[in-house]
């Protein structure tokens, strides 16, 4: 029997460090990729091409979707931000999802909404809403009342209501830069193929300062759990997405500031309550709904167009998120396990599929039952050194730095939005302390959410984060 | 253990190696800020010396060799930048002649065009130009798929657009050479300097690149290549008209849309003088009965700025072609108070059997001020057709309409008899959302006289929205409507319950 046991730990312990080389490894290869990306658009940026398309009338209309679920926090800068936006036509469909917290009532307020009574087309099943508000003085603003239903039917009874070509989803806890929307959509108007999707930054908020729905000063919190978020977010966006762009394979665009091309989501079946991040969910089921239509299409991430948003502030809404993060992309793998290693899906299938599930699902799980089993049983059954695992622990921190530590540099260079030199220095500092505590504990979290998964067992529709609201100017 | 000794010595030197790089990313990030603040300090300070050069140098006040011998006094990075910024600023304020004169004394034109071009056929350019020296054609540049490449397009494309800033004699060559640049990125940053340059630039040349991105033959994207068409003046629009004889139906449709964004984006009100003559002609004998719908459709929505009768008789024409799309887009055309005459065919595409034409015709009629808002309540009031009147209901309301109409209500005068029909009517279709909300507004921008007015209207067909807002009437206190609400509820009571949703309408 310990013969056995002990034979089980050394390999996989193997296992454990092979995973630890091949994420990486792909990590290194994702940054290298992003590097030349993410710097050449900023090059490319800094001549300021996106002017053309704000003064051409040839620019296609968007429709600013917002889901918004007891949002009362923040759901009134967001709109005032929308409303400032540089873009030439837009109109902006807030769906409040049945709140309970007075969103519905703030908005009818600030705006002096009036009920109306507006033909709703049905073209996704979602039931009729219980009220449509209005002002003549805003027409760019439209507010829809649902009965609580889910983030994704009320997503889809906003497409019902769009009249633009091209909509774009926003959470309600969003402020968007004023020429965010003019830059997503440069990248939808100046390819040669059909873009479906694109995707932006989503950068937090947490720490600034705001007033009438604008980012009046760039800063940090004092809290460590919404500093390591704020390294986390600067790597992810900055050193993983724009990778997979150029590779022609992202799989994933947060659904946090998205434009999508609204009959080609409408074809894919809108969005899905099946799983519980539907933003991922609907970006597989257009690619799959174009691939068996043999259309030639694509979804592009670009690099400066930003988004900023609450992060959770405590341990356990960050739990929450994560966790329902990562179930929500294993049940939408799970949903569509068929494209995996499938030539027709291109380089997503080939590629961007396989490395999610090997790392970021599966990998998550090693992770974790290294940390916490392997590690120690090693230690008590191998009789492995101390030593050696501080050792080994010391490179897998000192190279999750290194990674944390190159996007803030590369955000230094590129985008560059924290234009204090003590802002930048306490990233840099957290890039390091991110990777002692924060990044294990978020991978539990990660683990805890696939582990949901496999059991199948389905959470409330729309686990809700709590938000505290962002410091409004005086 | 040799080998667990190995690895370890291994990873020992990987730490070491990850922690140099670590402590090098926050030398860079320290080494950027300082490099950073003592740039701009300068800049700011060239930009301080030398901007009131640049004034006099434009106002003519100073000669262009005194310019040169002030503006060459840079040196640093920053100052030589802080000129070139000072000077490109210039150029689309006045002045062209004399910034691009300096720019190339300066120096900077040659450096553009090396970096556009390459040294060695950036000097035949700059020969040809300043001493009409003749150019050899560039023949097929090398490395054409290493030339496509972002990574080395960038520089390429900035520098194009600072070439195709210049005066016309000078953009005109650099603007023709960046043609043959197999870079997508070069050839947009080319296009929009053309758009914006269209005194180096002919329109043929913009009109043949649209040709061939239509006919798949050029892989510039469509809406760089029209962004910069549609820079023109409608007056200038000669050009096209040969172009619109092209046999290809998707170059024509691409021609007209693009002739229809010009017009669209004059910031006057325009009539058939300000376009060409011949265009004019193409559009109200060719373009009304072409073979393609797309080509009809977006020649009404040109013919509408034509502002003429032979105008108006070809949109009357259009309202009635036997395809939707162009009956909407004719539609759309009509809303404008000049084409007061085609009212009645407007009131008529109100009936359309396709709702998007209906709705435009709502939509238009709601534009063309008093007398078309009058003709769609009069529309309103008599038609039978459910879906035109749900939509009439919502343009109304989106337009302001109905909100601007309830304070007549209660009076004594044909605006109050006009209000009360159309908000009964509505109470018929359902559609009193919008009232009911008014009925609860105490205080609010309606007087009670109209509120109770309302309240009686809305009491013809009760539905659970209003009931709803009955009660909590009737539940206020302070409420001067709160007496007639709760007599409602009792007579409710009394009487047979009311009629469900989907016989609103036959009730009312």
């Amino acid at each position: 029997m310990h013969s056995a046991l002990v034979r089980l730990v050394y390999y996989s312990d193997f296992v454990f460090l092979g995973y630890f080389a091949l994420a990486n490894l792909g990590y290194t290869f994702l940054m290298t990729l992003s590097l030349y990306s993410v710097s050449l658009h900023a090059r490319y940026a800094a001549g300021r091409p996106f002017r053309h398309l704000a003064d051409s009338p040839v620019t296609p209309p968007v429709s600013i979707l917002i889901a918004a679920y007891n949002e009362r926090a923040n759901i009134l800068q967001t709109v005032l931000s929308l409303l400032e936006l540089d873009y030439p036509e837009k109109e902006i469909i807030v769906v409040d999802d049945g709140s309970d917290d007075g969103t519905l009532e703030d908005l009818i307020r600030q705006f002096r909404l009036s009920p109306m009574d507006f033909i709703f087309r049905e073209r996704l099943k979602t039931g009729r809403p219980r009220g449509i508000y209005y002002n003549p003085d805003y027409p760019q603003l439209v507010v829809v009342s649902v009965a609580h239903g889910g983030k994704s039917r009320a997503l889809n009874v906003g497409i019902n209501l769009a009249r633009s070509p091209y909509f774009c989803t926003v959470d309600a806890d969003c402020l968007i830069e004023r020429e965010a929307i003019l830059r997503l959509m440069a990248a939808v108007v100046q390819s040669h193929e059909a873009v479906v999707v694109s995707g932006g930054i989503v950068r937090i908020a947490n720490g600034c300062q705001l007033r009438d729905g604008r980012l009046e000063k760039i800063g940090l919190p004092s809290s460590w759990l919404e500093l390591c978020q704020i390294v986390e977010y600067i790597r992810t966006f900055m050193f993983g997405r724009p990778g997979w762009n150029m590779l022609n394979a992202t799989f994933i665009a947060s659904g946090a500031f998205c434009v999508l091309h609204k009959e080609a989501v409408i074809g894919a079946g809108g969005f899905s309550p099946d799983t519980v991040t539907e933003d991922i969910d609907v970006i597989a089921a257009v690619r799959r709904f174009l691939t068996e239509q043999r259309q030639k299409f694509r979804v592009t991430f670009t690099s400066d167009p930003i988004c900023w948003t609450e992060a959770p502030r405590s341990l356990r809404m960050l739990g929450r998120q994560r966790r329902r993060w990562q179930l929500g992309m294993a049940q939408t793998i799970l949903r569509n396990r068929d494209m995996i290693l499938n030539r027709r899906y291109g380089a997503t299938g080939m590629l961007g599929i396989p490395f999610h599930v090997l790392i970021e699902i599966v990998g998550s799980v090693v992770e974790a039952f290294g940390t916490l089993v392997l590690i120690p049983l090693s230690l008590l059954v191998l009789g492995t050194s101390w030593k050696i695992f501080l050792l080994f622990f010391a490179l897998a921190v000192a190279y999750g730095t290194l990674l944390s530590m190159a996007s803030v540099v590369m955000e230094e260079i590129t985008l560059r939005r924290y234009p204090r030199l003590k802002d930048a220095m306490i990233l840099m500092l957290f890039a390091v302390l991110e990777n002692i505590g924060y990044r294990q504990v978020v991978t539990v979290y990660r683990a805890w959410g696939v582990l949901q998964s496999v059991r199948l067992r389905r959470h409330g529709q729309w686990e809700a984060v709590k938000h505290e609201g962002l410091a409004v100017g005086a | 253990m040799a080998s667990v000794e190995l690895l370890l010595r291994i990873v020992l030197w990987t730490l070491r190696g990850v922690l140099a790089v670590d402590l090098c990313l926050v030398a860079a990030i320290l080494t950027r800020r300082f490099s950073r603040w003592l740039y701009y300090r300068r800049k700011d300070e060239a930009v301080r010396r030398f901007g009131s050069v640049i004034e006099q140098l434009v106002a003519g006040k100073i000669k262009i060799e005194q310019a040169v011998a002030s503006l060459g006094d840079t040196h640093s990075k920053a100052a030589e930048d802080a000129v070139q910024w000072l000077l490109l600023e210039r150029l689309n304020n006045g002045g062209r002649a004399e910034v691009t004169e300096t720019l190339f004394r300066l120096g900077f034109i040659d450096d553009w065009a090396a970096q556009a071009f390459g040294s060695r056929r950036g000097r035949q350019l700059i020969a040809h130009i300043a001493e009409g020296a003749s150019l050899a054609g560039c023949g097929e540049r090398q490395f054409r798929r290493l030339r496509r490449l972002r990574i080395f397009s960038v520089r390429r494309a900035q520098a194009v657009t600072r070439l195709g800033a210049l005066n016309a004699p000078y953009a005109r060559v650099f603007l023709r050479e960046a043609l043959m640049d197999p870079s997508p990125m070069v050839a947009r940053a080319n296009i929009a300097a053309m758009g914006d340059n269209r005194e180096a630039c002919g329109l043929e040349l913009l009109l043949e690149l649209l040709r061939q991105v239509v006919e798949g033959k050029s892989e510039l994207p469509l809406h760089s290549v029209k962004t910069a068409v549609i820079r023109s003046d409608p007056w200038e629009l000669g050009p096209f008209t040969s172009f619109l004889k092209d046999p290809d139906a998707r170059v024509r449709f691409v021609l007209v849309d693009a002739i229809r964004e010009i017009a669209e984006r004059s910031a006057r009100a325009l009539t058939a003088s300000d376009f060409p003559a011949p265009l004019c002609r193409w559009f109200l004998e060719e373009g009304v009965q072409d073979e393609s719908r797309d080509v009809r459709a977006r020649s009404a929505r040109v013919i509408r700025h034509f502002h003429s009768p032979a105008a108006s008789r070809a949109l009357s024409r259009l309202l009635l072609d036997e395809d939707e799309f162009v009956r909407l887009h004719a539609v759309r055309a009509c809303a404008d108070a000049y084409y007061g005459g085609l009212m009645g065919e407007l009131v008529s595409r109100v009936r359309d059997p396709r709702w998007r034409v209906r709705e435009a015709a709502v939509k238009a009629l709601a534009a063309m001020g008093t007398p078309g808002r009058e003709r769609l309540e009069n529309y309103f009031l008599e038609a039978s057709d459910r879906y035109a009147c749900e939509q009439l209901v919502e343009e109304m309301q989106r337009a302001g309409m109905i909100a601007k109409m309830l304070p007549a209500l209660g009076q004594n005068t044909p605006e109050a008899a006009r209000a009360e029909s159309v908000c009964g009517k509505m109470v018929g279709l359902g559609r009193n959302a919008l009232l009911s909300e008014v009925v609860l507004q105490e205080g609010g921008r309606f007087a009670d006289a109209v509120r109770a007015r309302l309240l009686e209207i809305l009491m013809l067909a009760p539905n659970p929205e209003f009931l709803q807002a009955l009660h909590s009437l009737g539940e206020r206190q302070d409420d001067r409507l709160s007496a007639k609400a709760q007599s409602a509820l009792k007579k409710m009571a009394g009487s047979a319950p009311p009629p469900a949703a989907g016989n609103r309408a036959a009730h009312a």
